[in-house]
Order: C-alpha cells, then sequence, then structure tokens
C-alpha cells in the first residue's frame, strides 16, 4: 500500500499550505510542478470566495435588506425612502399627480420617433423598437467587452446614424432616456452576466467600487445605502440600494432638473469629498451594472422624482 | 536658583531660536519645495476615484500664498494638502485590502 492510500504525507514541512493539505489528507506529491498545482488549487478556491458568483450577490443583498426591514414589502423598494418615511411619501405621492419630470416623457417621446436625415430613427438601434426595453440595460456587449448603459447606447445610435453624440448629463439624452424608461414601466430588471470573464470582471469592478470607501469623509455606496439606508442625513432620509436604479433617470428638487444615474453618481463622490469621475467612464458604467443587478427581479418605476 | 534661573533661561533661548529658524526658512525656494513635494503627493493619491477634492483647492491657495510673496502660509497649506494626500493615499492602500469585509455574504442574514 502507498503512502497517499495510508492516509500519510510526507514532506513540505513548514509549508502552511502543504500542512493544510496534508491535514485533509489531501497527500501533496513530491515534485515541483505538482506542488505548484496544489498551491494554485488552493489560491484558486480561495479567490472563488471572494470572487462570488453574482447570482449569490444579488441573494445575499436582499436579504440583507429583508433581515433589516421584514415588514417592507420587496416591491416596495423601487420607491426608495418613500417605502420608509410615511411623511415624505404623502409629499411625494402629491408631486406625482402632477409629475414634474412628464416635460422630459413628452419631449423624450418626439425625438425619439423624429427621424435622423438617413431616414433611420433611433428605434432602428434597439430591440422591439426601442420601447420597453429599459430593463435590459445596462448590459455587456461582448463584441467591444464593455458595459453598454442605456445613454452610451443611444449615443451610439446617434453616431451610427452620422449625428453629433449628445451630453450626457442633462437636456435631450435624459428626455429621450426618461421616454425609454416610461415605456419600460412594470417591467422587471433583468441584467444578464454572460458566461464572460470580461463581464465579470466588469461587475466585480463594480462592485469593488461600491463597497470602498472614498473621498475625505470616508464612505463607500455601502455605508450611506446599506448600513445607515433610511437613517437622516440632515433632512433628508437616506434610500436603500436596493431598487435604486428602477427610476432614472430622475427628476431631483435639489437640482430643479431631470438627471442621469451618474449625475447622481457624481454627486455622491462630491458629498463625501471623493473627486468624481467622468459620467459614462468605465468606472460608473460598471457601477451601474453592479448596481442594476442587485435590482434583477424589480419593477422599472422610471422617470421618477425625488427631493 | 542660580542654576534654575539659568536652565530656564537656555530654554528660553532655544525657544526664541527655533521659532526664528522656521521664519527665516519660510522663503520662495522652501514653499516651492513643501509645494512640489505636495504635488507628488497628490499624484499618488490620484488613481482614478480614491482622491480627495480637498487636496486641489488647499494646493492652489498654497500656490497663490507663494505668488503674494506669504511663504508661511504657502508652505502650511502645502503641507495640509500633502497630509490630505497622504491619507488618501492610505485609505485606498486599506480599501484595497478590506472592502470584501463589507460584502453581505448569506449566512449573515
Amino acid at each position: 500500500m502507498d503512502r497517499q492510500h495510508r492516509g500519510e504525507c510526507h514532506g513540505g514541512n513548514g509549508d502552511p499550505v502543504i500542512s493544510q493539505l496534508k491535514e485533509k489528507k489531501i497527500c501533496p506529491p513530491s515534485n515541483y510542478v505538482a506542488r505548484s498545482f496544489y498551491v494554485g488549487l488552493v489560491l484558486l478556491l480561495a479567490c472563488n470566495i471572494v470572487l462570488a458568483d453574482p447570482e449569490s450577490d444579488r441573494r445575499a443583498f436582499v436579504a440583507y435588506f429583508q433581515a433589516r426591514f421584514p415588514d417592507v414589502p420587496l416591491h416596495e423598494y423601487v420607491n426608495g425612502a418613500y417605502a420608509f418615511d410615511a411623511g415624505a411619501r404623502e409629499q411625494w405621492l402629491a408631486i406625482e399627480e402632477f409629475p414634474p419630470y412628464e416635460y422630459a416623457i413628452d419631449e423624450g417621446k418626439e425625438l425619439f420617433n423624429k427621424t435622423f436625415p438617413n431616414g433611420n430613427s433611433y428605434g432602428s438601434c434597439f430591440s422591439d423598437g426601442g420601447i420597453g426595453i429599459r430593463q435590459n440595460f445596462p448590459y455587456f456587449d461582448t463584441a467591444s467587452g464593455q458595459v453598454v448603459t442605456l445613454e452610451l447606447a443611444i449615443n451610439q445610435c446617434r453616431e451610427k446614424n452620422g449625428e453629433a453624440p449628445l451630453p450626457y448629463l442633462k437636456g435631450e439624452m435624459i428626455s429621450i432616456s426618461a421616454y425609454m424608461a416610461y415605456t419600460s414601466r412594470g417591467r422587471k430588471i433583468n441584467i444578464l452576466i454572460p458566461n464572460d470573464p470580461r463581464a465579470l470582471a466588469a461587475y466585480e469592478e463594480g462592485k469593488q467600487f461600491f463597497y470602498t470607501r472614498r473621498g475625505q469623509l470616508n464612505f463607500s455606496c455601502y455605508h450611506c445605502h446599506m448600513e445607515y439606508a433610511t437613517k437622516q442625513l440632515r433632512a433628508q432620509t437616506l434610500s436603500p440600494a436596493l431598487g435604486q436604479a428602477s427610476h432614472f433617470p430622475v427628476y431631483r428638487s435639489q437640482w430643479e432638473a431631470m438627471g442621469s444615474l451618474h449625475r447622481r453618481y457624481i454627486d455622491c463622490n462630491e458629498q463625501t469629498r471623493s473627486k468624481p469621475l467622468t459620467q459614462q467612464g468605465r468606472e460608473y458604467r460598471n457601477l451601474e451594472y453592479f448596481h442594476t443587478y442587485m435590482s434583477n427581479g424589480l419593477e422599472i418605476n422610471g422617470p421618477g422624482s425625488r427631493r | 536658583m542660580l542654576q534654575r534661573v539659568l536652565i530656564i533661561t537656555v530654554f528660553l533661548i532655544a525657544c526664541s531660536c527655533s521659532e526664528s529658524e522656521t521664519e527665516g526658512t519660510a522663503n520662495r525656494e522652501t514653499a516651492q519645495l513643501a509645494i512640489r513635494q505636495a504635488e507628488t503627493m497628490q499624484m499618488a493619491a490620484g488613481q482614478p476615484g480614491l482622491e480627495w477634492t480637498s487636496i486641489e483647492p488647499l494646493l492652489d491657495a498654497a500656490r497663490k500664498a507663494a505668488v503674494q510673496g506669504d511663504f508661511k502660509k504657502a508652505i502650511t497649506l502645502a503641507k495640509e494638502a500633502e497630509r490630505h494626500a497622504e491619507a488618501a493615499v492610505k485609505q485606498a492602500g486599506y480599501e484595497r485590502q478590506h472592502w470584501q469585509e463589507r460584502v453581505p455574504h448569506r449566512e449573515n442574514k
């Protein structure tokens, strides 16, 4: 009977990885290549712990909020802080009777249906003519190897049809995006992460961004919108991260205008005294990818209005 | 008694020398050196998404003070900017190692 079958191992004295394997009665072969294989295997297992699969992440993310707020139904999270603050909800519902974003939907519809000089329109660039598709954005484009947000896709469409790209923060871009969100109301967010290491890497980068403290005030997205969610920050109730991506673009009273999710990211970064990044740059697109994926299954209710 | 007076006198002289030395070193060259050191640290802290917004205004104020000939103020501001940048670098390094600790796991429920 050889050593392995007797449950004994030799060699690797002093090497913690080898010792761990020995404890589990997995005998590392004595030659260097095989030992490296075992070390690699252990490292790979360690990486898998950190790089948990997105669906497990999402379930744990949802469970975190459900454990903290067991009385709040899951579908209510798309209403942000208004699902937790009765007084603010009443005011918000009163505002929603004459929605401040209505002009943007009207303008967006007109722009969306207008044809480019070549005879095409925005609808020609999207599946289902661009109607009712907001819930699928952002997506990972395997051809370009990057995350494509709805706003980026709108500008890609314009460029494909010989038009200059629109500014991302406000104006026509936000109106078109608002109209497209409006046609998708009630559809469930369905962000896909294809079986492509680049897609998982983009998701992981967004995840790391979300949980990383930054700025002089030393806050991450997690701190305000998970740990301190529903707490007061001056006169504001901090909204939970779950469901946040459902209502964009948004009319914010603070801005007195409509704005995109990336405009909100810029605001958040500035509030923590962290230098904001470029709108529609890789970092924010990857953050949006992770952030929206966490809300998979919740309904689109954009465009929305917030304080 | 005489010994005590002597010690106190020596101490006071030493303090006044030290202060006048600080004032004496606050010139254009030392101010520019302090600004350059802060700029170097700011570059190290300049990893996208991790730079603090407090650094650039402090550096701008330091540069402005240096131009106006207020070198002591320029050095103070540059050193403050450098401290902020150093803290940003430390924060980024710490976060690279620890951000995963905040990720909820199913069993944390």
